[in-house]
Parts: C-alpha cells; structure tokens; sequence
C-alpha cells in the first residue's frame, strides 16, 4: 500500500525533523529582515487598539481603492466650480462656500494624501512579506505604477488651484521635464513672466486630472487581475471610520488657500503638502539631471524588487502539480485557490470526467490546495495531505501527546511559529498556513490521543495563501469539501487568530485551552488511525 | 480604554495627515531676489554656397536645377550679463532644435541682492563688436544691450526679456523699469 510505503521511506530516508520541514515553506530568513520585524510590531499595535478585522494595516490596499472613489466624488462636485480663466479665483470661491464647497475641498484633499500614505503602507507590506516576485510581480509592477499615476494625478491637481504652491511645482516640474532633450521650446519659458500662462496650460492639466483617473482605475482592475475574489474594499464600519475621520479633519482645520501665484515674486512661506511634494525642497537643491538620476534609480530598484526578492531557484517553493490518478475531478480545489491558478479540464487517460490542473504561471505556491483535495491528490512537491499526514504520524509518534495535552498547529507567518516554535513546554506542528492544513492531520491527532488541537492562524486579513483562515474556518465547522468528519470531537479544536505580533494573545488562548481540555474526559487514542487508506479506497474508486 | 486607544490614535494620524499636508516652506531666504533673463529670438545662419557641376545639374530633374547648393550655418549667440562691478556672466547659446533650425531660446536665473543695482545684460554673436551695435541691412539690430539703474525688493523677480517687434531688451514690470544707464537699446 502507498500509506506503509510512503512511511517507510520518510522514515528511513529523512527522519522527522526534516519530514516536519518539508511540509512547510522556510521562512525563518524572511523573518529575520528587519521590514518584517517593524511591519508585525505596528501590526501587533494596531491589533490590540482596533482589532484584527479593523486593523487599517491590514486594509491598506483596499483602503486605497476607497479613497479612490471619494476622489472621484467629490472631484466631480469640485469639476462643476472650478473656471479654467480664473483658475485661484474659483477654488477660492469654492473654499469659501462655507456648508459644501469647503469640506467637499478638504475631503478631495486630505483622502488624496491618505491614499498615497495607505499605498505606501500596501507596498511596505508586500514587500516585507515578500509577497512582490514570481506570479505576484505583475500585482507590484502594476501597484508602483499606480503609485505613480496618483502622484502625477496630485500634481496637475495642486496646479489647477495655481496658488505659490502651484507656482513652485510648476516651475520645479517644468526645470525637470525642461532637461530631456524632447520639448524643441524649454517649457519654464511658459512661467517666466515674460508673457501670460498658456491658455492650454489649465485646460491640458484639467484634461490630465480628469482623464488619468480612468488609467488609475484600469491599473486597480490589472492590479488584481490575478488574484480570485479580490477584496478590493475594506469593512464598511472601517471605511466610514476613516472618510468621517478625513471629513472631521477637513471641518476642523480646513484647507486653505496660499497667495495667488505671482510670477514676479518668489514664493516664500509656502503650505507644502508633503505627501505629494515630499522631492520638492530637495530637487531644488540640483540639478535637474541629478533628481532624474536619482529618481530613476529609485525606480529601477522598486521595479527590480520582483527579480531582487525572488529566491535563489534552489530555495523557491515548488508549484502545486495534481496527481490525476488520485484527482477525483470534484472542482473544490480550483473554487478555493486564491489566485485561479487551477482550472479544470477533460481527462485524456482514457477515463470518463474532468480532472484539475495548476497553471505554473499563476501557481505562488500558497499551498491553499493541499487542504482543499479530500483525497489528497494535490499540493506542492513534498506538501501535499499525504505528506502531510506522514509528517505529523511522525512527529506524534516522537512527541506522543498524551490525553491533556494540547498540540498547537501554528501557521508560520503566525504567533504560533514566531513564538512558540523554540518553546519545549509547548507540542508545537508547524505548518506553512493555515489553509495548507488538511482536515485529516487534525482528526489524525486527535484520533490518535491528543487533548486537543489549538490551530494559531494570521490574520484572515494577512494571510500570506490570501484565503487560508477562512478556508479553514469553514472545512472544521461548516462542512465545507474536504471537511472534518462528523466523527471528530469539535470540543477538542479551536482556532485562534494570532498575527506574528500578538504572540501574548495566542499565550493566553493557549492557556484557556489547556485548561478547558483539562475539563474534559481524558482523550483515547485509537490504534491503527490510518485515514488514507479510506483515501486509497477512493482512489481505487475513482480509477476503476 | 482601548476605545480611547483607539481614538487617540485616529486622531494622531489624521493630525499627521493634516500636518503634513500643510509644512511651511520658503524656497529661497527671506532676503533673496533673482535676475531672470527669458528670451526668444530668430536665429541667423550664414548659408555655405558653392556653384553645381555640371554634372551635378545634368543628373537633376530639370524644375530642380538650381545653380548653387546652399547650406545653412547656424549661428552662435553670446550672451553676458554683469550686476554693478561684479564679474561678468558669459554664455555662448546656440539654435535650438536637433538641426539648429528652432529659436535662440535664453533663460537664465541668477540671484541678486535686494537693493539698487546697476545691471547690463549684452546679447550678440560673438564675432560682433560693440561699434557694431547699428541696423543691419534689415532693419535688426545686432547687438541687444540693456544698461539699467533698477531697485530690486526681497522675494522680487526681476525679468529682462525681449520684444521683438521693437527689437529690444525691456524689463516688463514696471515696478522694476528703473533709470536709463548710459547708452541702451531701449528707448524708454
């Protein structure tokens, strides 16, 4: 049988520290870097003020498509005032509607910084979980360009109220567009004085601040284009949280104006905004050639952040591959992947049905599947449930959980590994993710005489799978494919989400645990617990 | 407790936020000032002719048969600029254009100390001498030259441009226009 064999091998070939490795990706160097380090603090903070649902971190991405559409709103309401020929004229005519135009203004205002802060935050997140390369670099090539779009898109916005603020970013950015060798007529000409601004100088930047917008929109859709379900808009009770928090700031210390733009003067005392503005005060210092030299550099280097990131080819996770013989051709797998990276076709073995396939490309090896396939016949090389069932036989049968004792199941990227994994008081099976875990390891454990199974999940916000908390929420408790037998004890399993930084939230659920099992009658192991041959059977079924 | 957490912190980051938007910042020292000299001019070229072979026009189609081929050289320009006594600013310009066919285009900012000042700002070709400051054949003058008492303000820009139907440096604020230094092609 596979079962003896597949034991057998591992046993003699590897042992179980290293079967125990296997199973899940290595990633003790990613959470050495110090960007994980100070990413999983703020996050440990912000999860005991505001909670892990509400966790603004957690939501910084979503958060800016938000923002995105209150730009959008209240632009078109600042688009019906605004006047082309007397450009400061109207804005300030538009602050001065003291009901309406004035908060609307500081609304368009502080949600343009917001969404810039919260995409840099998105983009410092990504990169400390090293969530940037392989399939995901099209998501932080499109996202940098985003970023991008939006900074032009507040640039030509802060020069349409053409105030000294206007003035200092229209000539800094004429001085720069001024050294490519592509304008035949420098374009600082334009805001010497020495004639009136252009006509088509208000009306190309409206142009611009309306129309980029559409290719904001475009980038968010390509963006997400490889991810399924994406989640592109936070809780409701958060997003009203933070457009009333921006409204209150905008009523309270509203935005106002700076002198008119005077060519004949030199702006002093100028209201910088720093979100958009931050390169101003030091490209005024050089030359032009050296802010595109520098400024370039910087971008190449975010751009290569896909190629820097990316592990050496021994190191990468292997991509998901599907046993057909063992494919029972049930579709779960391909509803649960969270990047549509499985897709279903015809068998061409000469069997009658369809069978799943993983698309390398699109594959971030999340290992979501491996929990998804009832018969086990799919995941990443040496990931997969059968794997995974021969890990933890092994590990159970060196660590013998005895009938009070409560093993812990902790995700990688959770509490559970980050805190526990060095302690020997506690029976610790790590894991990748959450979602990577397979029903039949928990009743493995369980069956076999352990008092209980705490499972430390992330975040179901921050889940590196994307999907994996509630995958797993709903196989343990609502019968979803590859779900826990009735037969389980459910008064034995609990799932805690604990994120890296909330190690004394998992400690004190680990805790109640421990003594809610010590409550309960002593656990009995059974002899022989051998689930897959219940999934050899229907291997065999399926391949008669 | 952490409700009051909560909010403290909101409204730490929205006083950041609302912070940030709104730093104050002065480009320059509250006593600063700057010349701006911005300008465009047609630019003259010296066309290079030599008579055609006879060759040369036989393998011509015949409504293309001009007797000489011309080539246009574009010419520099010098442009100097010097404030009371201090050293004078020298720079050789060129025709704009990846074929030197586009405009001079001049544009030069340089600081000045707030005060009165006398200021000459010469424009030329190089091969140009100052008695050759006369009309030329077409009616263009070939030295442009603007001597001026002015009284520059802290945070004043003062511009010296170029008017081309009167073909002459002028400074176009009028706070700025000053007194007449010497001679200047500029008739007010």
């Amino acid at each position: 049988m596979y079962l003896s064999y597949c034991y057998d091998k591992y046993h003699r070939k590897v042992g179980v520290d290293r079967l125990v490795e296997r199973i899940h990706v290595r990633t003790v160097a990613g959470r050495r870097r110090i960007s994980w380090r100070l990413l999983t603090w703020a996050d440990g903070w912000m999860n005991r003020i505001y909670g892990s649902r509400f966790n603004p971190l957690y939501q910084s991405g979503a958060i800016v498509v938000m923002l995105l559409g209150v730009l959008l709103a209240t632009g078109l309401y600042l688009l019906v005032f605004y006047r082309l020929g007397r450009p400061y004229a109207s804005v300030s005519g538009i602050s001065g509607q003291v009901w309406v135009g004035r908060w609307v203004r500081g609304l368009h205002r502080f949600s343009s910084d917001a969404a810039l802060g919260a995409a840099a935050i998105h983009a410092f997140r990504m990169y400390a979980q090293r969530r940037d390369w392989g399939a995901r670099a099209l998501a932080w090539v499109s996202g940098l360009v985003l970023v991008f779009l939006i900074l032009v898109c507040g640039w030509t916005g802060y020069v349409l109220v053409w105030d000294s603020h206007a003035q200092l970013l229209a000539i800094e950015g004429a001085r720069l567009l001024d050294v490519l060798p592509i304008f035949s007529e420098p374009i600082s000409r334009a805001f010497t004085g020495e004639r009136g601004i252009p006509g088509g100088f208000f009306f190309l930047n409206l142009f611009a601040h309306v129309a980029l917008p559409v290719g904001v929109g475009l980038l968010v859709w390509i963006h997400v284009s490889r991810v399924a379900r994406p989640g592109i808009l936070p809780p409701r009770r958060l997003s009203i949280a933070v457009v009333a928090g921006l409204l209150v700031l905008a009523l309270v210390w509203p935005v106002g104006m700076a002198a008119e733009a005077n060519l004949f003067t030199i702006p002093r005392d100028v209201p910088l905004d720093l979100f958009f503005a931050f390169w101003l005060p030091l490209a005024r210092q050089v030359p032009a050639w050296v802010v595109w030299l520098v400024g370039g550099t910087i971008t190449l280097l975010l751009l290569a952040i896909p190629l820097l990131s990316r592990p050496a080819p021994e190191r990468r996770p292997a991509k998901s591959v599907v046993n057909e013989r063992q494919c029972t051709g049930c579709e779960q797998c391909m509803h649960d992947c969270p990047y549509g990276a499985i897709l279903m076709f015809d068998r061409t073995d000469g069997r009658d049905g369809i069978v799943a396939r993983v698309d390398p490309d699109l594959c971030v090896s999340c290992g979501i599947c491996i929990g998804s396939c009832a018969p086990m016949a799919l995941g990443p090389a040496e990931r997969t449930g059968r794997d995974q069932l021969a890990a933890v036989r092994a590990w159970n049968a060196l660590n013998m959980p005895g009938a009070h004792d409560v093993v812990m199941i902790g995700c990688d990227w959770s509490a559970g590994t980050a805190a526990f994994a060095a302690d020997a008081r506690v029976l610790h099976f790590p894991i990748a993710c959450a979602g990577n875990i397979h029903t039949s390891t928990v009743e493995y454990l369980v069956r076999s005489g352990a008092g209980g199974v705490l499972i430390a999940t992330c975040a179901e916000r921050d889940c590196r799978g994307r999907e994996g908390p509630k995958w797993l929420h709903q196989r343990l408790y609502e019968g979803r494919e590859a779900e826990l037998k009735e037969r389980v004890d459910r008064a034995r399993i609990r799932v805690v989400e604990a994120s890296a930084g909330d190690a004394r939230v998992l400690r004190d659920a680990l805790h109640r645990f421990q003594a809610d099992v010590a409550q309960l009658a002593a656990a009995s192991a059974e002899d022989n617990v051998d689930l897959l041959a219940l999934c050899d059977r229907v291997e065999e079924g399926v391949a008669s | 407790m952490r409700r009051v957490a909560a909010v403290a912190v909101a409204a730490l980051l929205l006083f950041a936020t609302g912070a940030l938007t709104r730093v104050r910042y002065s480009p320059a020292s509250a006593d600063a000032a700057l010349l701006r000299l911005s300008w465009r001019t047609r630019a003259e070229a010296k066309q290079l002719c030599r008579d055609r072979t006879a060759e040369e026009l036989e393998a011509l189609p015949v409504h293309m048969r001009t007797p000489q081929i011309c080539t246009p050289i574009p010419l520099r320009y010098e442009l100097s600029v010097r404030i009371d006594d201090g050293p004078t600013y020298v720079r050789r310009l060129h025709a704009a254009g990846a074929r030197a066919d586009r405009p001079v285009y001049v544009f030069r900012e340089q600081p000045i100390t707030p005060g009165r000042h006398r200021i000459t700002v010469e424009f030329r070709r190089p091969d140009q001498h100052d008695d050759d400051d006369d009309d030329d054949d077409h009616g263009r003058r070939d030295v442009l030259r603007l001597r001026r008492r002015v009284v520059v303000r802290p945070g004043d820009i003062l511009l010296v441009t170029y008017d081309d139907e009167r073909r002459e440096l002028y400074i176009p604020n009028p706070a700025h226009r000053g007194e007449h230094e010497g001679r200047d092609d500029s008739d007010e």
